[in-house]
């Protein structure tokens, strides 16, 4: 498999130089090294998308795809891996559809922890309705820390300024079982220029000895005006789709 | 004959729960049996009563005059002392007493003074003794006891004023919630999500018993949104899932409806009716919501909406919004509501369907495919992923690959596409009873849902009249509607709202103006006896 065989024949609607296009070329490295290392079988990964501009990516990856409701792609994708556990479900939504919209769906499955993948563009911006400004705008929003207190098992934050870390990222995401949320920090070029105040206040976080990824979790409710970027949590426990009954193979 | 007992007493108190054993203990006499139950919008005290409706022939309603009353407590005698007919029978218990009463034993241990009360109850009606004691052993399990002796004697407290006597036919008491579970089952449902909401929380709670012994997932999720959506979700990857909920809890999921109109991606909800608008009356009935069901969702596009009048039907229909559901790849209604979903009937024989029980799905591989291929029916089985073609779903208009499109002949194109499913799904609707006609006459009943067992009871006191049921409300079957209602002198329509919801549907979908109505909106049940009355005024 190879670049081409994930690309659709739609020209993509986004603006030249628009960060959502080192998203697109993050994943199909992820899922073309993913089905490479026997991790995934392309035919049983599907993705769901939100609704905005990072979510026009389902137009433009060939794979088995939900173009879903602006929120809702959690719910989604947890419907799918509920009635058929044996796919990988890979989500991507804004930081308006994820973290406003379908905020209490965030909320839930870092409880609940369905075996699905959720990336987040955040660009703070509702881009696609015109750049009003969303709740992670603020810093008082904490989207991650959210996350955490409220149980995700896998937490980890990259950056569109970083394709080949953004990608890594992604595969471990997509590899971690139960359910795991990657952010992606993105400037928006037209509404939320910050390209360079993003790369300067980002800091890689190491990956600790420690079981579960220790103390990084830490730097996450840390409020020093910092951006770190890495994995904050990896820890795995029980998904929802292994406590329920249904099992296509039984 | 019918006769009526009453049970009524606190909430916690054991009212349903005893009825609902006499209603079995009937049904093992081979007596036909219908159940109303009435309860408030709280888990203890209160005044909650059922009311039992029994005889030899076809019981389908509850009449309001009783021929016993048993009461639990002080508090339940007013409210029914006025039911109760002129020498009927009136059980009391506990440390109170009420002149010409029987009094149960066990005094203030309800366990056993509703075991005592079921025992005076089966002797007054002349129940065979040990059939009747068969059924409680069997619902009270090995912890019966002494509640077996308090049956007995109480069996003997009077002189057992009838003597009723059922006939051959094998009849299971069943209350609509059950029968829709055990349709989803049946249709193979792999995934229910939902969120709790009265009425329509029995059929989940049912769900969840079931899954203990099916491999089937029942997920309680955070709001109704996310019970749609994770509906839609489980139908996109291949196998049957529903959701349901009632009143503002479907108002929620108004969004997803379309997205199943616009992705075609099969849902199926179970809409369960009760008064409103808004919080409304939550353990009362209504028909208030058939319009708002048939609008539900922002956009045009094909859905099937059945109205189930009983338990057997409630299995019938469930079965058919399956089927429709996946075939067509539409949003598909089962609207019930509290009186069909929580009343017990009596089942004669077993659950039946016609339609088909396998998922129209395509899991082999096909050469070029495509998701929304346009062609003369408008409908081809959707792929799943794992299958070996590109499954592809979206809200966004699309191209027969479900590409994102924003042109004016591509837009056309597959909006024509999708509306042509409407005729399509018509047509083969047709074949299911959208309309059934009950007796024979040239004066004409119409109506849909719960009000059917009122209706057919009423009937047996009005000749000349024959009952018109609408089963079907979307795609409403115009021509076989029109067709029972020709050369009618007089039509007359009962629903259970304030303005004739289905009255208009009717006006517009066929052009007939009904114009003699029998509305209903106490959020209380049709009685026959009510139904008679409306019609000899009417005229
Ligand atoms: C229920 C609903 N509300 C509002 C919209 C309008 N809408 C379309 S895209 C969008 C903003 C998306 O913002 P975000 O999720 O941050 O993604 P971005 O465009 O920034 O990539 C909104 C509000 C919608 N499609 N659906």
């Amino acid at each position: 498999m190879n670049i081409s065989d994930l690309t659709t024949g739609e020209r993509p609607t986004w603006c030249p130089g628009c960060a959502n296009f080192v998203t697109l070329a993050a994943i199909k490295k992820a899922l073309i090294e993913l089905h490479s290392e026997g991790m995934i079988d392309i035919d049983k990964t599907v993705i769901v998308s939100d609704i905005g501009c990072g979510a026009k990516i389902y137009d433009y990856l060939n794979i088995n795809g939900f173009y879903a409701l602006h929120g809702r792609v959690i719910p989604t994708a947890i419907g799918i891996k509920v009635g058929n556990p044996e796919l990988n479900v890979i989500g991507f939504g804004g930081d308006g559809g994820t973290y406003d919209e379908g905020m209490s769906h965030l909320v839930h499955a870092s409880r609940t922890n369905p075996g699905i993948t959720m990336m987040v563009a955040n660009n703070r911006v509702f881009a696609l309705t015109k750049g009003q400004s969303t709740s992670s705008d603020s810093p008082i929003t904490n989207p991650l820390s959210i996350a955490a207190v409220s149980g995700a098992g896998f937490i980890a934050r990259g950056s569109s300024t970083d394709l080949d870390h953004l990608s890594s990222l992604m595969k471990e995401a997509i590899s971690h079982k139960g359910f795991s949320l990657l952010e992606i920090m993105q400037p928006c070029i037209i509404f939320r220029n910050d390209g360079v105040d993003i790369a300067e206040k980002m800091e890689m976080i190491a990956k600790p000895k420690e079981p579960n990824f220790g103390k990084n979790i830490d730097r996450l409710h840390t409020k020093d005006g910092r951006l770190p970027i890495g994995i904050f949590r990896k820890e795995e426990r029980p998904s929802l789709e292994d406590l329920m009954r249904y099992d296509p193979k039984g | 004959m019918r006769r009526t007992v009453i049970f009524a007493g606190q909430a916690g108190s054991g009212v349903d729960k005893t009825a609902s054993i006499f209603a079995e203990m009937l049904a093992a006499q081979g007596l036909q049996v219908f159940i109303y139950r009435d309860y408030s919008s709280l888990i203890r005290g209160g005044h909650n009563f059922s009311t039992v409706t029994f005889g030899e022939g076809s019981i389908r309603s509850h009449d309001r005059k009783a021929d016993a009353l048993v009461v639990f407590n002080k508090d339940a005698i007013d409210p029914h002392r006025d039911s109760l007919i002129k020498g009927g029978l009136m059980v009391t218990s506990g440390d109170y007493s009420e002149e010409g009463a029987v009094i149960a034993s066990g005094g203030n241990n309800r366990y056993l003074a509703n075991n005592s009360s079921l025992g005076i109850i089966a002797g007054y009606f002349g129940l065979d003794k040990e059939k009747a004691r068969r059924v409680l052993a069997e619902r009270l399990g090995p912890t019966m006891g002494s509640a077996g002796s308090a049956f007995e004697a109480g069996y003997d407290m009077t002189d057992g004023k009838y003597s009723i006597r059922g006939g051959k036919r094998a009849i299971v008491i069943m209350d609509g919630s059950e029968a829709v579970a055990r349709a989803a089952i049946d249709m193979g449902l792999k995934a229910a999500f939902y969120y709790p909401m009265t009425p329509a929380t029995g059929v989940f709670a049912k769900l969840v018993k079931m899954s203990d012994e099916r491999p089937i997932s029942v997920v309680r999720t955070e709001d109704e949104i996310a019970a749609a959506m994770a509906t839609i979700g489980a139908g996109f990857s291949g196998v049957r899932a529903m959701t349901g909920s009632s009143g503002g809890g479907l108002a929620l999921m108004g969004e997803a409806v379309s997205l199943s109109g616009m992705a075609e991606v099969p849902l199926v909800i179970y809409a369960a009716q009760r008064t409103g608008p808004s919080t409304g009356v939550p353990t009362y009935t209504a028909q208030g919501d058939i319009k708002f069901i048939l609008s539900l969702g922002p956009g045009e596009f094909p859905k099937f909406v059945a109205m189930p009048g009983d338990a057997e039907e409630s299995y019938e229909l469930t079965a058919q919004a399956f089927y429709f559901a996946d075939k067509y790849r539409i949003p598909s209604f089962i609207l019930s509501d509290k009186h069909v979903a929580e009343s017990y009937f009596s089942v004669l024989g077993t659950l039946r369907t016609t339609v088909p029980k396998k998922m129209t799905v395509r899991v082999k591989p096909v050469k070029g495919y495509q998701s929304y291929k346009i062609d003369e029916s408008g409908f081809s089985p959707m792929a799943i992923p794992g299958s070996g073609n590109l499954a592809r779903a979206t809200s966004y208009e699309h191209d027969a690959f479900g590409a994102t499109i924003e042109d004016a002949e591509a837009i056309k194109k597959m909006t024509d596409k999708r509306i042509r499913k409407s005729s399509s799904l018509a047509s083969e609707t047709a074949d299911f009873s959208p309309i059934v006609t009950y007796g024979k006459g040239s004066k004409v009943i119409v109506g849909a849902g719960s009000v059917k067992g009122a209706i057919l009871d009423a009937l047996e006191y009005l000749p000349g009249w024959k009952f018109v049921q609408i089963r079907h409300i979307e795609p409403f079957p115009t021509k076989a509607f029109t067709g029972s209602l020709k050369s009618a002198k007089e039509v007359v329509i009962v629903e259970s709202n304030s303005t004739g919801l289905l009255a208009s549907i009717i006006r517009e979908k066929t052009g007939v103006d009904i114009k003699k109505k029998i509305l209903k909106y106490d959020g209380r049940p049709f009685a026959a006896e009510e139904i008679v009355i409306s019609i000899g005024k009417k005229r």
